[in-house]
């Protein structure tokens, strides 16, 4: 049990951790069912139920199925019971989510009372007529469906991440200081400063210090929205490893 | 169909799903193994960090951290990798000169400058244009400080400066002789490295200043003409005073030297550089072409006491002793290069090598050792250093940490541009100097700065009065019109927003009203002002400065060991940054602060407040110029942190400025602009 071998979940703050991250909340809640580990893991779902829908539908369910299947776990999920997975996954969201969604499947969802489309409780809301039109641009190749799952989750986590960078130079005149410098979070090569700042009329120095800046910030919300989806800070260099492994 | 889009770093072709356009494995890849926890409060660097370097070349040179600035270009420490691996000085001249002309110039001396060998010159090694035009020059690194600080911290003795100075001498000399003349010997020129305990001078910037010379200004205004002579005029001979072009030669090399040679003996030049600065360019031109020096041994008498005595302790030696070392034959000596006609002076520099060390061989020589290097802890714990946030500045100076270089310009246009600049310099100053009043009374006192009797004004420091120090509201306003000239002429706040000037910053008539001089009061936690739009900002963001303002000197220590303590941390300043709503900000730029010593001044003496009393200040800061902003409210955000290490420094010592400064820029019909500024 990895999550017991780690010791009681830490009753006083540590650096700001305990109890801030989405999945942190949910596992110290365990059993309790408070409307503040509801919020937590409905939160966890919205974001990250794509991933999950690819998986399903890499393992050849139909589209109508893949949806009902994605809205009845997350029903199901809420309930407490789910939660004790969470001790083989080594606290990450996104292996229990897999794992859980995985027992789901083979135990419960009854495939013949599935809900009819448009009907039942929805849990939480998912674009599904844009879910299929998705799927449909994903690589079609002979990745396994949980490869799938794990690859799609860390470009789900990205978009996360570059969405919140984005939204915090939406100011006009940083609208374009970000589209013209984002193409250096991932290296050095996508530009050159000098020509970017005749364009802006900034120094090369300024460029360099404001892409400093922005990868610094960068860093910053990646770890914060993974995170969301570990239950230690140590863990979250790892995760971007394995994440950077699924990309692969 | 459009070609599929590739990720520049690995190559891997992007899908339609990659987020912004950008490589999902890269952008993961880039965040590998980086710090754990995010720090609270990054701060930015404006001088190249190294983890940044990598891509930064200049030819075969990778640049490695920035040196310093000059009135030409920027020198940075660079390293070389062949033929052999070395890490050496590069400079960079800065745009708006005539890229192929200097580059020609330096060519037709470079094989001249290649035969230089002498080990107290320090090699010019190389040359070129970088990626983006700008000719460099690749010069010998020389880990070393300028000759008249390394006399003064270490007191040497007279004998043993006027050693080091047989040794420029020499190097000077041998350069003659290759037939390159230096033109532009001072100080911040003449390095002194310490070779296992013993001092080694080393000239810099041999044949630099011949190959920017004769460059017609192509892209700058008429203020710039004036800005050549913010350096250190002291130094400059009749000859190139005179600005006719006439052919300089190696005599005009001995003239500084004697300068320099005046200035280690007495601790001052000829003419007193805070003169010259006040003065106009002409008038500048004209004291050096006519005027007579007093001689070292006069001008040692008629320093004040303290100084005196500070003088004299820097050279250990008693004061009424020093001034009859100095007499006769060093006078004479000094004198002789100081000639105003140049075939009066000595030929070669070897010749005046030759008469110090006959003066020396006649003089008993006092066999001291050096004096310990200068120890920072004592001092730290007993003197005051006040960091003083956008504090106003007397009687200042522009340092360029040491490598700055003259600019030379053509006579015909220099005499116009010349004349021009001075004649609008004058108007400048009286706008600035009014607007600055006009900023700080009641808009009901502005009545007498429109009538012309702003002396009348109540509160201000009434004319005569000693915290003015002798000067005028002009000439204090003329200080302050020489700092705003000196400021880069390229905007580079960010042309996203449409507010920001073009690059090229012109002043016309009408907008000069329009400069403001933003002074954030001193110790106050809240830091902000109200200014109406449309104008611009000069605002000294901090400086670090040692000043015996509320206390007296404490015992045994002279107001000159503050100035060192206050030079000490000033040169310890790392990673100065400025942001103006987020936004870095890269025309921070460094000056000094140096009021005369042992005198009760203010800062300015219109800018109404508690400032002024008893002391003096010294210190180095950045400040900023900012172009006019948009109504609305602005956050200047600045700061530094200042770095002392055992290894080094003998002592370790973080501690830093952070601060925010609130601007809020209103409509420009508010009719009443509170006094405090608010």
């Amino acid at each position: 049990m990895e999550l017991a071998e780690q010791g009681p979940l830490p009753t006083t703050e540590k650096d700001g951790w305990f109890g801030t991250t989405h999945w942190t909340v949910v596992l110290q809640a365990g059993e309790a069912e408070s409307p503040e580990t509801q919020a937590a893991l409905a939160k966890l779902c919205q974001t990250y139920w794509y991933p999950l829908y690819v998986f399903i539908r890499r393992q050849g369910r139909n589209p109508q199925d893949a949806q009902d299947l994605v809205q009845g776990f997350f029903a199901r999920v809420l309930e407490k019971n789910y939660i004790q997975d969470a001790d083989r996954t080594k606290g990450r969201f996104r292996s229990f989510l897999l794992l859980a969604l995985k027992r789901y499947m083979a135990n419960e969802w009854d495939y013949a009372n599935r809900q009819k489309r448009g009907g039942g409780n929805q849990v939480i809301s998912l674009d599904e007529q844009d879910s299929e039109l998705r799927y449909r641009v994903e690589p079609a190749d002979e990745m396994s469906p949980e490869k799938a799952y794990e690859r799609r989750w860390a470009l789900i986590l990205l978009q996360q991440v570059l969405d919140r960078l984005a939204s915090e130079f939406s100011t006009p005149g940083k609208v374009r200081l970000f589209d013209e410098l984002k193409v250096f979070l991932s290296g050095e090569k996508g530009g050159s400063y000098a020509e970017i700042g005749s364009r802006l009329g900034m120094t090369e120095s300024a460029i360099k210090v404001t892409v400093h800046r922005l990868r610094q910030r960068y860093r910053e919300i990646l770890r914060l929205e993974i995170a969301n989806t570990v239950s230690s800070p140590e863990a979250v260099d790892d995760e971007i490893r394995n994440l950077f492994a699924a990309l692969s | 169909m459009p070609a599929q889009p590739t990720c520049p770093e690995c190559g891997a072709a992007l899908a339609a799903e990659a987020h912004h356009g950008l490589c999902p494995k890269c952008l993961l890849g880039a965040s590998l193994g980086t710090e754990a926890v995010p720090a609270p409060d990054p701060t930015i660097r404006l001088t190249l960090p190294p983890d940044d370097t990598a891509t930064d070349r200049v030819g075969r040179y990778k640049i490695l951290q920035k040196l310093g600035e000059g009135g030409c270009g920027v020198v940075y420490m660079a390293e070389q990798q062949e033929p052999v691996k070395r890490r050496v000085a590069l400079k960079v001249i800065k745009l708006g000169m005539d890229s192929r002309q200097v580059i020609a110039r330096f060519e037709a001396e470079r094989q001249a400058l290649a035969l230089m060998d002498h080990s107290n010159i320090a090699k010019v090694l190389d040359g070129g244009t970088t990626q983006t035009g700008q000719p460099f020059f690749v010069m010998e690194l020389v880990r070393g400080i300028p000759i008249t600080r390394f006399c003064d911290e270490n007191r040497l003795d007279t004998a043993q400066r006027l050693e080091l100075f047989i040794l420029v001498c020499q190097a000077v000399q041998h350069a003659h002789q290759k037939g390159i003349i230096h033109r532009d010997i001072k100080p911040s020129n003449i390095l002194v490295a310490d070779h296992d305990g013993v001092p080694v001078p080393k000239v810099i910037d041999f044949g630099i200043a011949k190959a920017t010379a004769g460059q017609t200004l192509t892209d700058k205004t008429l203020f710039t003409a004036f800005e050549q002579f913010m350096g250190t005029p002291a130094y400059m001979s009749p000859e190139q005073a005179k600005l006719s072009g006439l052919d300089i030669d190696t005599r005009s090399d001995i003239y500084s030297l004697g300068v320099l040679l005046y200035e280690l003996l007495t601790g001052k030049t000829p003419f007193d550089s805070k003169r010259l600065i006040q003065a106009g360019l002409d008038e500048i031109r004209r004291i050096i072409q006519e005027e007579d020096p007093p001689r070292p041994s006069t001008r040692l008498s008629t320093l004040e006491a303290v100084e005196q005595t500070t003088m004299a302790r820097q050279r250990q030696i008693e004061p009424l002793k020093l001034a009859g070392l100095v007499r006769g034959d060093l006078d004479w000596i000094v004198m002789k290069c100081l000639e105003k006609d140049r075939k009066r002076r000595y030929e070669t520099a070897n010749g005046l090598a030759r008469e110090i060390e006959r003066f020396l061989s006649d003089e008993p020589v006092v066999a001291r050792p050096p004096s310990p290097v200068y120890k920072i802890q004592k001092f730290v714990r007993r003197n005051k250093l006040t960091f003083a946030a956008g504090c106003a500045v007397a009687g200042a100076m522009i340092l360029g940490l040491g490598l700055s270089t003259w600019c030379w310009l053509e006579e015909r246009t220099a005499r116009r541009q010349a004349v021009a600049a001075e004649e609008q310099m004058r108007t400048m100053v009286k706008f600035f100097r009014d607007t600055q009043i006009l900023r700080t009374v009641h808009p009901k006192e502005h009545s007498y700065v429109a009538t012309g009797s702003v002396e009348k004004l109540p509160g201000l420091v009434p004319p005569g009065d000693p915290r003015l120090n002798g000067k005028t509201y002009t000439q204090w306003a003329a200080e302050w019109w020489q700092r705003f000239l000196q400021m880069p002429m390229t905007n580079s706040a960010g042309a996203v927003h449409p507010w920001i000037d073009t690059p090229r910053f012109d002043v016309s008539e009408a907008q000069m009203s329009d400069v403001w001089f933003l002074a954030a009061p001193f110790g106050t936690a809240k830091r902000s002002c109200l200014i109406p739009e449309g104008k611009s900002l000069f605002f000294p963001l901090f400086c670090v400065e040692s000043s015996s303002l509320e206390e007296p000197p404490y015992y045994g220590a002279t107001t000159d060991d503050q100035s060192a303590v206050a030079q000490y941390w000033a040169d310890h300043i790392v990673d100065p940054f400025c942001e103006l709503d987020g936004i870095a900000l890269s025309n921070m730029a460094p000056y000094r602060i140096q009021s005369p010593q042992v005198s009760i001044t203010a800062p300015a003496p219109w800018i109404l407040g508690q400032a002024g009393g008893r002391g003096t200040s010294t210190g180095d800061g950045y400040f900023v110029f900012l172009s006019p902003m948009a109504p609305g409210e602005h956050t200047l955000h600045y700061g530094a942190a200042f770095r002392f290490t055992k290894a080094q420094d003998g002592l370790d010592l973080n501690d830093k400025i952070d601060m925010t400064y609130h601007i809020k820029v209103v409509d420009a019909s508010v009719a009443a602009i509170p006094r405090s500024g608010k």
